[in-house]
């Protein structure tokens, strides 16, 4: 009988993850190119309020680090699920390529796909933010999701704390699921 | 891999209507790939369990919330009664590669797959009419029902950054034909300077025509153009047991896949599905 736990975190961007730290950047507006895409643009919808903190580098850079700092803690996954929408014209850095990540606009079908499918440890970051220059209009809303097939609470508690440190405070919850994590 | 369907419609231009509002133009979507999902469903064979949805050029429309993707995958499912498994975005062209290959690592192969490739320029943006790296962009959909019969190297999905990543897609393809005496490459659609490039890399090794004058860049559903237009134009791909049809993102991703095609299987152009 396969015991189950559910650690989920609900959050927000609330300042800059990487304050005073340079990152790299092609400072473009995508996918704008000429005058007529940006008369375009402007005569759509306003921008909204929500404050932008990231750029899509710097989205990428704490994007690996997350998943790069599960693996230092212990924490191996059968599927990490990331929620990420764009392309934009920055390559996306290879610990979010790998085998086991996927990425997608909606992950909801497949985080009940993978447990069908005998997955009991699974990852899904959903960050929903505001991104400088590839227009993504995100309300900097932040949900982790851990399905574990052991109890990982001092390991989840290290990655509270380097959410805080990232500018993502929030509150995490713990399902234990005697029987099954579907 | 086994290709069961392959189906492609045009979508450009756009009906205007399909542009007005963020939920018609979803519907409209819908109604395009409801068309393509019938015919397969009547077609025969197994039902696909999981369909997977890869764009390109939608990332804009979905990323600044114009169009959203639960209700238009709701709409899907209200036209033909399977909801999409997944949207993806992030790969760009490369996508139908990454969608395999999750497939693969979730043990999907039990039961056909389907994978639609959809790209459109929803608000006619000059950036997606034409680039300087791809050339005159085409806009369609594409939908593939494929089956993975399990064979380990029947995908490769491969990324390198900067400029290094069209040699490494090119070379990678060359050494993938010069293996298999068998193999056909569906390449991606470029201009003729990219054409030229990749032609050096690949020398004679057999490839299908390159349609880009026809069809434009279509972005993750050239190579599966190019097989059906071969198929349709009567270009002889009979001498090949199969095809590696091969796709490079602009980032440098890039998936390449040996397929073979079903001999009784759905291929064809359908044209755009009026409402009503």
């Amino acid at each position: 009988m396969t015991h189950g736990y559910i650690y989920r975190f609900s959050g927000a961007l609330e300042s800059a993850p990487y304050p005073g730290r340079p990152v790299q950047t092609r400072n473009i507006m995508f996918p704008l190119l000429s005058a007529k895409d940006y008369a375009v643009e402007a005569a759509m919808d306003p921008a909204p309020d929500t404050r932008s903190f990231m750029l899509p580098t710097v989205n990428y850079l704490f994007l690996s680090e997350l998943i790069e700092t599960t693996a230092q803690i212990g924490l191996t996954f059968d599927l990490i699920l990331v929620r990420l929408p764009s392309p934009n014209l920055e390559p996306i850095p290879s610990t979010l390529l790998a085998s086991n990540v996927f990425l997608t606009l909606d992950a909801d079908h497949l985080l009940d796909l993978a447990q069908t499918r005998g997955r009991r440890r699974i990852l899904y970051i959903g960050g929903n933010f505001s991104l400088k220059y590839v227009n993504e209009f995100g309300d900097n809303s932040f949900d982790l999701s851990l399905f574990y097939d052991q109890n990982i609470g001092d390991a989840v508690a290290q990655l509270t704390t380097l959410l805080a440190q990232r500018g993502i405070n929030g509150a995490m919850s713990t399902d234990h699921h005697p029987h099954s994590l579907s | 891999m086994h290709v069961e369907a392959l189906l492609y419609t045009q979508l450009d231009p756009l009906p205007c209507h399909a542009a007005t509002a963020p939920e018609q133009l979803e519907q409209w979507l819908a109604l395009q790939m409801s068309q393509h999902t019938r015919r397969i469903l009547s077609h025969g064979g197994d039902k696909p369990r999981h369909h997977f949805v890869s764009s390109t050029s939608l990332a804009n429309s979905l990323n600044r919330n114009r169009m959203n993707w639960s209700r238009w995958s709701r709409a899907c499912q209200q036209h033909h009664g399977i909801q999409p498994t997944a949207f993806l975005n992030a790969y760009e062209c490369a996508g139908w590669g990454y969608a395999l290959r999750l497939a693969r690592h979730l043990d999907l192969s039990d039961g056909p797959l389907m994978v639609s490739i959809i790209d459109i320029n929803a608000y006619g943006q000059d950036y997606w009419v034409a680039h300087e790296k791809w050339g005159r962009s085409g806009f369609g959909l594409c939908t593939l029902m494929i089956h993975d019969t399990g064979e380990q190297d029947a995908l490769r999905i491969a990324n390198f950054a900067g400029n290094q990543a069209f040699t490494y897609f090119a070379m990678d393809i060359r050494k993938k034909l010069a293996a298999d005496p068998q193999l056909c490459a569906a390449l991606p659609f470029f201009p003729q300077k990219t054409q030229q490039l990749i032609g050096r890399t690949l020398g004679e090794f057999p490839r299908l025509t390159d349609r880009h004058d026809q069809w434009g860049h279509c972005f993750g559903a050239d190579p599966w153009l190019a097989i059906l237009s071969a198929i349709k134009e009567g270009e002889d791909i009979s001498q090949y047991e199969a095809m590696l049809t091969c796709s490079l993102a602009f980032c440098g991703y890039y998936s390449l896949a040996r397929v073979t095609l079903a001999r009784d299987g759905l291929f064809d152009f359908l044209p755009v599905l009026e409402e009503g």
